[in-house]
């Protein structure tokens, strides 16, 4: 959809020959364990932000890039044709943090972050699900007490993804339990080293410590936290969730592309027409998922984005699950006997295993949103569907 | 064919339901996980009890084999027992054979489960097959996360032939075998899906109880109660081509759809070790494509049938 005219052009030139000069080559090698990884993707963030070309979709005001649409995805075809690392350790911040503050953060809190973001100097993590609060979010009960100038928290979060390496959360408490559930939630910024925190880290299927369990016993949080007014959380969260469904996808559908070539030249090597047919009928698929992308981040820049990125959520997840599996089947039990030496389960390239690739799109149905909560939002929002009967507003 | 349990299938599957709980279930799934290796154990006990020759016994027979197999793997035991108690007997039937016996086709590349573990290889190659004692090939272990102990297979002795035809006959009762693990195996994971379904609560009733998710869970049902019918059907009939293929195919697909329900339904408990669902579940991935998968079993029921 996005051709390249002569300033797209002379600007991707521009930010390839940057990459060409600074990318690092081989850091796969040496990105072995999380902590690893992560010290690789804080140098190539801080060399990023020195060379004018970090945090391309935030405004220049607060250091980013001020990009268009069209050079951000430029930027992604670059960062995958030149293998460099993707920052989804600072994923959170980035993208979450950013787009929350931005809309409803005060001065104060956007001048006290951002530039720490930009330095590489804040991990972010979500502490929204709780045990008794998943897909029914608004249920969530861990509770804020106004003190003076604080609040004070105590209860429980599950699945935050990174918690365990986070600086910073961006955290849901409830502030009325009275309310009507989802009327009584507050959205709070957590220093995650404040006394009163214990996290402990969940292994996943895959062996790696991907979620975590955080605990808070009287954890102490200035006012001044507080994002949005007391009560208002939930509106604010919808912004923060949305992004996940948007331009935080455009990496993952390149890997995915990336993804589908390599099933091409698996099917080659196959050689049957059945395989080849099936290869085929994913690149079309692929192709109508960054066409959806590109439709719904040209939306989103006209501020018309909404509930659509749904269908893209739930399309790019359960296509992205098809293709792995499809691709197990025909390279057969090998396909989940290698895996990669980078331990980067975000990383924006195929990296070689299809099984991690595979196991990794387990979890994309289920994050950020189920696909069941996302079919609901399209059939009520999108298609206007009448509204399933709800058993029960309150919060126990 | 009956599709009741006749009274000698309902007591063998009762005792046979008594040593497993005692003996695998999810606890040892575990144990076993951590310690790697076969459970030789339980084999020990479920061949001392007689229920590894049940398909040579005119009274019992093959199906009576494919139901212990299927309530083996139900029970998340960790042995092969399906290649022991359905496929050695059809090709060995002397009964000189040990109990932890692994299988190979030599034609399909990949890491093989039990191969390291094993005592004795039957190799199929092509419509032969022969028999390799565990000096005669070195196994070598190999990391994967299906929880079965597996290893890539380096044949160096000639083994042992069988009967002329035997490789289509081995090849036979392991889609038989491996359909009736499937069965047990989704079985095993459907249920605990149902059970945490039912439990918990979100928007104020059970997750079972909206219609989305009662639909897709009688869906799954549906498949994983016709892949072990058809693979109980297929042992009764002495595993004809068609119909032990016919119940693999099914059985690995029924496979795919239960994978993705089950994790799915489960929400992200189910993408943890702590949680049980990957000791049944994940075992289903290396099922669904062992024999060739629904490729080869596919192949295979067209040849079967029309060929």
């Amino acid at each position: 959809m996005f051709e390249d005219d002569p300033e797209l052009q002379a600007f991707r030139l521009r930010y390839r020959e940057f990459l060409d000069a600074n990318a690092p080559r081989g850091w796969r090698v040496n990105a072995t364990s999380p902590d690893t990884t992560l010290e690789i993707q804080r140098s190539w963030l801080r060399t990023l932000v020195a060379g004018g070309w970090g945090a391309a979709h935030w405004p220049t005001e607060y250091g980013g890039m001020g990009a268009t649409l069209a050079q951000q995805i430029v930027m992604q075809q670059e960062n995958a044709r030149a293998g460099a690392p993707a920052v989804t350790m600072f994923g959170m911040a980035l993208v979450h943090v950013a787009a929350t503050l931005l809309e409803f953060g005060t001065p104060e809190q956007r001048h006290e972050h951002m530039p720490s973001i930009l330095r590489g100097d804040e991990i972010w993590c979500q502490g929204f699900s709780e045990p008794g609060a998943g897909s029914d979010l608004a249920a969530l009960s861990t509770r804020a007490v106004r003190d003076g100038d604080n609040y004070i928290i105590n209860g429980q979060k599950i699945w935050s993804s990174g918690a365990n390496r986070a600086d910073w959360c961006l955290l849901l408490v409830r502030t009325d339990p009275i309310a009507v559930k989802h009327k009584g939630i507050t959205f709070v910024l957590l220093d995650l080293h404040s006394p009163g925190i214990e996290i402990r880290p969940i292994k996943s299927l895959l062996g790696s410590q991907e979620f975590c369990e955080v605990f808070f016993t009287d954890v102490v949080v200035p006012v001044s936290n507080r994002i949005g007014e007391e009560n208002e959380g939930w509106h604010i969260c919808q912004t923060t969730l949305a992004t996940e469904r948007g331009p935080y996808l455009l990496p993952v559908v390149n890997k995915l592309r990336g993804e589908c070539a390599e099933m091409g030249r698996l099917a080659e090597a196959i050689g049957t027409d059945h395989a080849a047919q099936v290869a085929a009928s994913f690149h079309a698929e692929v192709t109508i998922l960054s066409e959806l992308l590109d439709r719904t981040l040209i939306k989103a820049a006209f501020g018309k984005s909404g509930n659509e990125s749904s269908i893209l959520k739930v399309y790019y997840s359960e296509l992205s699950q098809r293709l792995t599996t499809a691709a197990l089947e025909m390279v057969g039990l090998d396909a989940q006997l290698s895996w990669p030496e980078a331990f980067d389960l975000n990383s924006d390239t195929f990296d070689g295993s299809w099984g991690m690739s595979h196991y990794w799109s387990w979890s994309w149905t289920i994050a950020g949103g189920s696909n069941e909560i996302q079919r609901n939002i399209i059939g009520e929002r999108v298609l206007g569907l009448p509204r399933e009967p709800r058993p029960e507003a309150k919060v126990r | 064919m009956e599709m009741t349990l006749s009274p000698t299938q309902a007591a063998i599957c009762e005792a046979c339901t008594t040593i497993l709980r005692r003996a695998a279930g999810p606890a040892r799934a575990r144990e076993l996980r951590a310690e790697g290796g076969a459970d030789g154990r339980l084999l020990d006990l479920l061949a001392d009890a007689g229920y590894l020759d049940l398909a040579l016994n005119a009274e019992t027979g093959p199906l009576s084999a494919a139901l212990v197999t299927e309530l083996a793997a139900t029970h998340l035991a960790l042995a092969p027992i399906g290649v022991r108690s359905l496929v050695v007997p059809a090709v060995a039937p002397a009964g000189d054979l040990p109990n932890l016996v692994a299988i190979v086709d030599a034609a399909i590349p990949g890491p093989v489960r039990y191969a390291a573990e094993a005592e004795a290889l039957i190799v199929i190659d092509g419509h032969e097959a022969r028999i390799l004692q565990a000096a005669e090939f070195t196994a070598t272990a190999a990391s994967t996360l299906f929880g079965y102990p597996m290893a890539t297979v380096e044949l160096h002795g000639k083994g042992v032939d069988l009967a002329p035809g035997s490789g289509d006959v081995a090849r036979r009762w392991w889609r038989v075998a491996i359909a009736a693990e499937i069965a047990g195996t989704a079985r095993a994971a459907f249920d605990l899906t149902s059970d945490h379904l039912i439990g918990r609560v979100q928007f104020g009733k059970p997750l079972a109880a909206f219609q989305a998710i009662q639909h897709r869970m009688m869906e799954t049902h549906v498949l994983i109660e016709g892949a072990r019918w058809l693979a109980r059907e297929a042992a009764f009939h002495g595993a004809p081509a068609e119909r032990a293929a016919s119940a693999a195919l099914a059985a690995a697909e029924a496979a795919g759809r239960t994978l993705f329900e089950v994790h799915q339904l489960s929400g992200s408990i189910g993408f943890t070790n702590e949680y049980d669902l990957t000791l049944s579940s994940l075992r289903l991935q290396a099922l669904r494509v062992e024999a060739g998968g629904a490729a080869g079993h596919s192949k295979a029921l067209v040849t079967g049938r029309w060929l």
